[in-house]
């Protein structure tokens, strides 16, 4: 064995019996908590039956939403921020012509499956948000995959060539957005509270259960997060110089 | 049930500490995925499935194929 692989285990154990130690020393002081603390029973107890109700069983999206609605809010407009400042970073990007290779049969038809699977999965995570585990960002996020699979595999000019390109993206980013903010202003002009839920929007739709704005909110969410990374990973898949991508 | 994501909680140390002496940066990024899924399984069995279905998505997926554009970009390995 080399002296550099030596060195490196040396530090790699010294490194584990300081972790094992510090977690043996702090154990003492730090007791698992046995009973909810007054807020989470306030929310398992409300966030379906209760008088405080959001309509919805599951408890994470009615506090993402309703509960604590305007922090999702405002982490959605830091995500459009940052997503429009790229955007204006590659603007004066050159459209380089280049000659997609892609990869061989085999990738192409796995990459063909796993993407519908992916975006089956995708929209299932987002459309049952307001039931099971789930909601907008997950599944938006998970949409975001299928496209850079796409990239991968095939190549960005396949993508593009199928009608899903940067100004398409944008568009679809934009309309997610707006339903965001239209679904969160609309109780405040009509007189209620901002980003107000049951009273105003239908708790159940046809006897199916819709948790008021949080079907809404989730949806729109999906397309916003999912369009938005999708523009990142179309410009940086951009080749410089005639490379290939 | 614990211990368990304690395991896993220590297996993410040593990760980290193969991504941060990996001059392979291209290696780097595939233990940071591993990383990723070490986490992963430590959040299940610490019963938080809306937090994995974001983080597996985003560590896994999204973050390994930034970075693997990135590193196209410049060079493969990385010159100390």
């Amino acid at each position: 064995m080399r002296w550099s692989k030596v060195k490196k285990l040396i530090t790699l154990s010294i490194i584990l019996l300081s972790v094992l130690a510090g977690a043996y020393y702090l154990s003492s002081y730090l007791t698992p908590k046995i009973e909810l603390n007054a807020l989470g029973e306030f929310y398992i107890r409300n966030s379906y039956f209760g008088e405080y109700s959001s309509g919805s069983p599951e408890v994470v999206t009615a506090i993402l939403w309703d509960y604590r609605g305007l922090d999702t809010y405002f982490e959605t407009a830091v995500l459009f921020m940052a997503i429009i400042s790229a955007v204006s970073i590659f603007r004066s990007m050159p459209n380089v012509s280049f000659h997609p290779r892609g990869f061989t049969n085999i990738t192409k038809t796995g990459v063909k499956i796993v993407g519908l699977v992916t975006f089956v999965a995708a929209a299932t995570t987002a459309f049952h948000g307001h039931i099971t585990p789930g909601g907008g960002f997950q599944g938006g996020s998970m949409l975001a995959v299928v496209p850079l699979l796409v990239i991968v595999g095939f190549s960005k000019k396949t993508l593009e060539k199928n009608g899903f390109n940067k100004e398409r993206a944008l568009v679809i980013r934009t309309i997610g957005l707006l339903t965001i903010a239209l679904v969160a202003f609309y109780p405040a002009f009509i007189g209620k509270y901002f980003m107000q839920n049951l009273p105003i929007y239908p708790k159940e739709i046809y006897g199916m259960l819709a948790s008021g704005s949080l079907s809404l909110f989730n949806m729109a969410e999906f397309l916003a997060v999912g369009a938005g990374f999708t523009i990142i990973f179309l410009l940086l898949s951009n080749p410089e110089g005639g490379r290939e991508a | 049930m614990l211990e368990l994501a304690a395991v896993f909680l220590l297996c993410a140390v040593v990760l980290s500490y193969l991504i941060v002496i990996e001059t392979d940066l291209l290696k780097a990024v595939a233990y940071s995925g591993v990383f990723g899924g070490l986490i992963l399984m430590t959040l299940y069995v610490l019963m938080a499935p809306d937090v994995i279905l974001a983080y597996v998505a985003i560590s896994v997926g999204l973050s390994t194929g930034l970075m693997v554009f990135i590193i196209s970009k410049t060079t493969r390995h990385e010159v100390v």
